[in-house]
């Protein structure tokens, strides 16, 4: 039973995976045939390695921007084709049928979350193969712990808000608009307050003004009642 | 107390309905008529209330349950229906005499609408107009 | 409510009532409904009265407000998987996955029922000519409505619950799909509740009616009980007697009156002799007494509680030249 579910999941889930897929493809393909061909760039790559990185960076992203439409297909489609009063009706728990949601928006995530996580190592790793030879500073913090922290949470925060909207909301469209851009906000707004703040305020705190962690902190805070709240909903909410 | 014969209860008109058609000869003595299911389904009527008409058959005498085979028509019944019939016409000219006594007509002009439509109804011999249930 | 598992009430509802805003009208008014076991129970009301509203609560899709109700003597809302284990559900319009294909779904819903008669089903399909490689979502209504019951019936349930099956179906699409539910009632001894604006189909095929307006039932009998004991009775009354009917006291089986020229209509129900002795004693000449199809009593009972019981003088002109 729950494996039909979970097929039936995943088949509603398929005009995401396939965007998802098209997304990936050109920036990661080009950046993978790039990356086997120079191994040790010289100073006049440069420049065109930094930009095909760009390009990578900008394909990770919009990837990474699947993720909460995978949530929210996963939260609202079958409620807004009223196919969720036809399962409800089945004397089959909500809880089954909620999780099985739930694990196919995971799954489907993990791909670009993989990739994308794929991507910037390897990005990474040639930046710092470039800097080794420039004096400029890098791009990225020595610490790549802290920010696939950062980027860990605000990925939660997006599949958070879509799976919270999407509960509340028939549109997985606005459900993943809003999984996008309300993490954006976040970052936003913590740059600015962290801007705004004195020295005394962060020393408190406990955290490092250009620091990742009040970023992830921030994100978290977000992700986590979000998701506590739509599970919550998507368990007890009847169809209409 | 009168009633208009189209309102009467469904098993009344399903059992009346029957009674004519073993009477005009559709189903003779020693046949099987159309089992419960059969013409529940087909009418969408409530099996319960054709069981109810063929119940009340039974008892008149028109029809006789064989054990694992269904009802059929029995060797009287055919007579039984015609004299069943015969009361159930009465409701039925009773009826028309009661619209016309209603439109203050007389006995006179009552008698002569029967006459007129008895005219046209056996100037061809063996037309007979059938009021069924329709599904 | 009884709580023995051979209980006589196959559903059963008490004080039912749901209210969608914290203090608006409720929905469902304190319904008490009560389907015998084995008949077949016609649900019929206004569009909006509340007839939908209550299967769902049947169902264990939406909360009451407060009441309870009882599905084969278990209740929807404390064990909802158990429950509609025993039921086939009906919706008004198919709300299945359309992109599936007909042997998909029917997969599907195998699936998702511990018991399951496939050989049932595929008969099923067969006789009602359903291509099982179309998607559902190109299915005509007729079709689809079809295979609705289908499904329903797949797990051999005890109850069947029909939300307004026949909305919106064409006439011979209408009667193939009442041939099936009889055909299902004649199969097995099943407990029917049909929910319907049909009311000449209901007539036929209920044994027992109930009639919600507005959230309450008004009247929950036997289909029998009620054609019999129900009539109408048109008394002439001459322009004396109009005037004293019109300010006398009322037959007390009182269901709906009007007075049109100098004809006095009016719709008793039990009591019937009593109602036309008042009638005679107002003076009233030629009564006559009719039997009332399901169609007139419904109109009369809901006319009759929108006016509050109360006569309507609607002295058409007598002459309309």
């Amino acid at each position: 039973m729950f494996m039909m579910l979970i097929r039936k999941d995943f088949h509603l889930q398929l005009p995401v995976l396939i965007a998802s897929g098209l997304l990936f493809i050109a920036p990661t393909i080009i950046y993978l045939i790039i990356d086997a061909a120079i191994s040790t760039p010289t100073t006049e790559q440069e420049p065109l390695i930094l930009a095909l990185s760009a390009m990578t960076m900008i394909g990770v992203l919009i990837a990474s921007l699947t993720i909460p439409a995978f949530v929210g297909v996963a939260a609202a489609r079958e409620r807004r084709e009223r196919s969720a009063e036809f399962l409800e009706a089945m004397p089959v728990r909500r809880l089954t049928i909620v999780t099985s949601r739930a694990v196919v928006a995971l799954v489907c995530s993990l791909m670009p979350a993989i990739v994308g996580t794929f991507a910037m190592a390897t990005l990474m790793w040639v930046e710092s193969g470039i800097s080794k030879g420039s004096e400029s500073g890098t791009l990225f913090p020595n610490d790549a712990g802290q920010l696939f922290l950062v980027g860990f949470a605000t990925v939660l925060a997006a599949a958070g808000v879509a799976w919270f909207v999407g509960s509340l909301i028939r549109s997985e469209v606005l459900a993943a608009a809003l999984g996008i851009g309300v993490p954006i906000a976040v970052a936003m707004a913590t740059s600015i307050a962290m801007s705004r703040m004195s020295d005394e305020v962060i020393y408190r705190l406990g955290i490092y003004r250009d620091g990742p962690e009040a970023y992830a902190f921030a994100q978290l805070a977000i992700a986590i009642p979000c998701l506590i709240a739509g599970t919550i909903i998507a368990l007890r909410r009847t169809s209409p | 107390m009168t009633t208009n014969p189209s309102n009467l209860p469904v098993f009344q008109q399903v059992a009346d309905q029957l009674r004519q058609k073993i009477a005009a000869g559709i189903f003779r003595p020693g046949e099987a008529v159309p089992s419960i299911r059969t013409q529940a389904t087909a009418l969408h009527i409530n099996p319960n209330t054709i069981k109810r008409a063929y119940d009340e058959l039974q008892m008149e005498g028109i029809l006789e349950h064989r054990p694992g085979l269904g009802l059929f028509v029995t060797a009287a019944g055919a007579v039984k229906a015609n004299t069943q019939t015969a009361q159930v016409l009465l409701a039925t000219f009773a009826n028309g005499v009661r619209i016309g006594i209603a439109a203050r007509l007389s006995k006179a002009e009552i008698d002569s609408a029967y006459a007129k439509a008895w005219e046209s109804l056996t100037d061809t011999p063996g037309r007979a107009i059938h009021q069924e249930i329709t599904p | 409510m009884s709580s023995d598992s051979a209980g006589e009430f196959a559903i059963e509802t008490l004080g039912l009532t749901k209210r969608f805003k914290r203090h608006g009208a409720a929905v469902v008014d304190g319904l008490d409904l009560r389907v015998p076991r084995g008949s077949v129970y016609g649900f019929i009301g206004l569009n909006g009265a509340g007839k939908s509203t209550t299967i769902r609560m049947l169902m264990g899709l939406l909360r009451p407000t407060s009441g309870g109700c009882q599905l084969g003597s278990v209740d929807p809302h404390r064990e909802p998987v158990l429950a509609r284990r025993g039921v086939g559900y009906v919706p008004d319009r198919i709300t299945a996955y359309a992109w599936m294909r007909v042997s998909k779904l029917v997969g599907f819903c195998a699936a998702m029922q511990p018991r399951w008669d496939s050989a049932a089903v595929g008969q099923m399909l067969q006789r009602a000519r359903i291509d099982p490689a179309q998607r559902v979502g190109k299915l005509s209504k007729g079709t689809a409505a079809k295979l609705s019951l289908i499904l329903a019936l797949g797990h051999d349930p005890e109850i069947l619950i029909l939300d307004e099956p026949t909305d919106g179906l064409d006439p011979i699409a209408r009667d193939e799909f009442l041939e099936h539910v009889i055909g299902s009632v004649c199969d097995r001894g099943r407990t029917v509740m049909m929910s319907s604006h049909s009311l000449a189909d209901v007539q036929k095929m209920a044994d027992v009616i109930g009639l919600i307006h507005e959230g309450k039932m008004l009247l929950q009998a036997r289909t029998e009980e009620l054609l019999a004991g129900t009539k109408r009775i048109r008394a002439v009354l001459d322009d004396v007697s109009l005037s004293t009917a019109a300010s006398a006291a009322r037959p007390s089986a009182l269901v709906w009156s009007r007075i049109e020229g100098r004809q006095w209509t009016l719709t008793v129900r039990g009591s019937t002799g009593e109602s036309v002795e008042q009638v005679r004693a107002l003076g009233a000449k030629s009564i006559e007494v009719q039997d009332m199809t399901l169609d007139d009593i419904f109109r009369d009972v809901v006319r009759g509680h929108a006016a509050g019981h109360l006569e309507t003088h609607r002295r058409e002109a007598i002459a309309c030249s």
